[in-house]
């Protein structure tokens, strides 16, 4: 396994794992009363945090165990392949999603009409959304690629 | 019947001198892995790659690539 396969094997099982830990936190600050726009904030900047930090460290830790051919080995036509396979799978979840939002956004502006998490100001649900559909766009990639490194592209 | 892109890359490297996937890989300037998947047809490269692979062994495009009716 190439280390360009082994780091999109390591950046899918980090957003899993911040996906996970995201909403986890989330439902414990909505059940426990605690989700305000401050609450919100730390669990926003905790997650970003954990994003960049899990990836420096699990992506040193592999290069350290891995061949130094195989870490400076340039991707290839294959890899650029698969990247924009994943890339497109990804970009078209995104465009879906985005539509959601602004049919969201749209209906919000109907008198009336409620935002899903009241404690949450109108620009923290809809950062909130934002943020989810990221995360699902990243883990489509990654799988993406990954069912096409095992596949074949 | 279908017709898929198939290949003898394993046995022209077989008849050069034995020579490694790694050896070919860094001849044309891919990785193992993409000569891997070639050799087990989950990857049809490119018509740059293709000729490369032809000019590494001397041969003609035909004699490494081959477009024929499936099996299945």
């Amino acid at each position: 396994m190439s280390f360009i396969h082994k780091s999109v094997w390591i950046q899918f099982f980090i957003t899993l794992f911040i996906g996970y830990h995201y909403i986890d936190s989330f439902i414990y600050l909505y059940e426990a009363n605690k989700l305000t726009n401050e609450g919100y904030t730390e669990l926003l900047i905790f997650t970003a945090f954990q994003l960049v930090i899990l990836n420096i460290a699990v992506h040193t830790i592999v290069a350290i165990f891995s061949n130094k051919d195989e870490i400076e080995q340039q991707r290839d036509e294959r890899d650029d392949l698969i990247a924009l396979k994943g890339s497109n799978a990804a970009y078209n979840l995104l465009s879906v999603w985005v539509m959601i939002i602004v049919v969201q956004l749209w209906l919000k502006s109907i008198p009336g009409a409620y935002y899903y998490f009241e404690a949450l100001s109108a620009e923290f649900n809809v950062l909130n959304m934002l943020l989810v559909g990221f995360l699902l766009a990243e883990i489509i990639r990654f799988s993406t690629k990954l069912y096409h490194y095992h596949k074949g592209a | 019947m279908a017709k898929e892109i198939t290949n003898n890359i394993r046995t022209l490297r077989f008849h050069h001198s034995e020579m490694t996937q790694q050896a070919l890989a860094q001849a044309i300037k891919v990785s193992r892995q993409t000569i891997v998947a070639i050799e087990k047809n989950k990857y049809s490269p490119s018509l740059e790659v293709a000729f490369k692979i032809a000019d590494v062994f001397g041969v003609t495009l035909n004699d490494v690539f081959q477009y024929q009716e499936s099996d299945y």
